[in-house]
């Protein structure tokens, strides 16, 4: 995918996860997870050529990404599922990277690597502020944007 | 439970099973149950099936465990042994059929989360009979949520590197960044379906379970027009019966049926039968084209095999511990074994929760023991996770007898 297209994913994930904020009560989160999850693969199947293999799990990274952005505005347990949606964006990345490898593909490593050092280094986190909050959502962006 | 429906149910599977067998011999497939050649390929269908639903049982409970979603103590406990029972049938049919069922290092990850789900089924059964031992029992319901954050990662890590490698050696069509990621999705649908079954027999109902059923399956054919875009096909048959029919449960008259709420979740486990036999044959029609009634006989064997062992240990737990009302079984709300959360809302600074307290060591071994293995073995995929993962829970399930050893010491000492 190009890298404006790249962006306006990036663009899309700050969007659901604004809309996940004003949400209440787990039923109908994943009620928008679900619409969040739909628009994704529209656009994935619209912007991308869905014929290109690392394309397969484009919209799940979207999701990953609209969850990791979606917990700094949690008020209980942030750090815990900020580490567990990251956790889930490098489950995501790394389980389709492996199965692409296996067929010869170039795997992100540096990609891969950064997500876990973000995820672990937010594990040291205490009464995370809103500067590093802040500092955090850059951090995906430039992750999912460059890497 | 409702003894009197479990019996009706295993007698019908039984006459199905005897049916289906004798119609065997009237079509002439019977040769195909008896001879082990390699070239049926239904068995393998139904391994791949029941492997799934070994996973499904034990993803789930471990799920709402970490995720601290109240639920009945018996639902978990019936996820669990479903998940145990489910691997019982699943070797039966690997012993049964080993030329058709390859059995490699995926299978032994398989089995090392066999044990895992046995130690924490163990665990939740001990700590449930507080009649016994009110120390020991305290004691193993503080590593019940250690354990879970250990075995949910496993689940994943093993389910993945299932998908990984049955798209790598068995059909490449499969090959691809999404499929390992569909294969967990799947599991856990399957999981959210048994667990609504299960509880059926047991005359009881959660809603939240049935709402969540709902949802996933909006999620689930999400996932299944996903892979029929990314693929060019898919199973439509199985995406009906999986994903279309659970839509009835939006229709009142169904939802608060029994019958309704099981004809629903009958028709997601055999939708996800017929997907089963499309990821091993990839051919959308392939179920029923090839349909005999040698099919059918395993199927049903399936069947009973999992009602006869998982119903005889429920059975055979009630009587063991005499109290029946406690451990799953009863509707009413006392009987509800879930421990009360009395510390969520304190902050904890960074690996200072007790949970982390109770896992740190263990898991520090386990990683240790991983890279070991990966080392001198060079598998970093299929087996290091879960090896380091069967370190950890053992190493977690010896802390309260730690414990309890030690306390008595340290009393007298301060006598």
């Amino acid at each position: 995918m190009s890298m404006f297209a790249n962006a306006v994913a990036c663009l899309w994930c700050l969007i659901f996860a604004a809309v996940l904020w004003k949400m209440k009560g787990m039923l109908r989160i994943t009620l928008v997870m679900f619409l969040i999850v739909m628009t994704s693969c529209l656009y994935t199947a619209f912007a991308g050529n869905l014929a290109i293999s690392t394309l397969e799990n484009y919209p799940f990274r979207m999701l990953a990404l609209t969850l990791c952005v979606f917990t700094t505005g949690l008020r209980e347990n942030r750090r815990r599922f900020m580490v567990l949606a990251q956790t889930f964006w490098l489950w995501v990345e790394l389980v389709g990277n492996v199965s692409l490898y296996q067929t010869g593909a170039e795997a992100p490593w540096i990609r891969l690597a950064a997500i876990a050092e973000i995820a672990l280094g937010c594990c040291f986190m205490v009464r995370i502020p809103r500067e590093i909050e802040f500092g955090l959502i850059v951090l995906w962006m430039a992750v999912w944007m460059f890497f | 439970m409702n003894s009197k429906v479990v019996t009706i149910f295993f007698i019908a599977l039984c006459v199905l099973l005897l049916l289906s067998v004798g119609g065997s011999f009237w079509d002439g497939s019977f040769e195909l149950l008896l001879r082990n050649s390699g070239n049926w390929k239904f068995p393998k269908t139904l391994f791949i099936f029941w492997i799934g639903m070994s996973q499904a049982g034990i993803l789930l409970s471990a799920f709402l465990l970490i995720m601290k979603v109240k639920i009945h103590r018996r639902t978990s406990l019936l996820l669990e042994l479903s998940s145990l029972c489910s691997l019982l049938v699943a070797i039966v049919f690997s012993l049964l059929y080993s030329n058709t069922i390859k059995i490699n290092s995926d299978v032994y990850s398989i089995g090392i989360v066999g044990f895992i789900s046995l130690l924490f089924f163990v665990t939740h059964l001990v700590a449930a009979d507080s009649a016994e031992d009110l120390a020991l029992c305290k004691e193993l319901a503080k590593i019940r949520r250690p354990l879970a954050w250990i075995i949910l990662p496993t689940v994943f890590w093993v389910v993945s590197s299932f998908a990984l490698g049955f798209a790598q050696f068995e059909n490449s069509v499969w090959q691809g960044s999404f499929f390992p990621l569909y294969v967990v999705a799947c599991v856990f649908y399957m999981g959210l379906a048994s667990s609504v079954v299960l509880l059926s027999f047991e005359n009881y109902y959660n809603r939240m379970i049935e709402r969540f059923l709902m949802l996933c399956s909006w999620f689930m054919s999400l996932l299944f027009l996903w892979l029929i875009l990314l693929k060019g096909g898919g199973s439509v048959a199985s995406f009906i019966f999986a994903c279309a029919v659970p839509q009835l449960l939006l229709i009142e008259v169904v939802r608060e049926s029994p019958w309704g709420r099981m004809l629903v979740v009958s028709s997601i486990l055999f939708g996800f039968l017929l997907k089963c036999d499309f990821v091993v044959n990839h051919n959308d029609f392939h179920f029923f084209a090839n349909a005999n009634f040698a099919n059918a006989s395993l199927m049903f064997a399936g069947g009973t095999l999992f009602v006869a062992i998982f119903f005889g240990v429920r059975f055979w737990l009630s009587r063991f511990f005499e109290n029946d009302e406690i451990l799953m079984g009863e509707e009413s709300d006392s009987s509800d074994g879930e421990m009360p959360d009395t510390e969520e809302k304190k902050y904890y600074s960074p690996f200072s929760a007790p949970e982390f307290k109770v896992v740190r060591l263990p898991v520090l071994c386990g990683v240790l023991a991983a890279v070991m293995y990966g080392y001198f073995t060079s598998d970093w995929i299929t087996l290091a996770g879960p090896f380091g993962a069967y370190v950890s829970c053992l190493l977690v399930c010896l802390q309260p007898f730690v414990h309890i050893g030690f306390k008595p010491r340290r009393r007298a000492k301060r006598k």
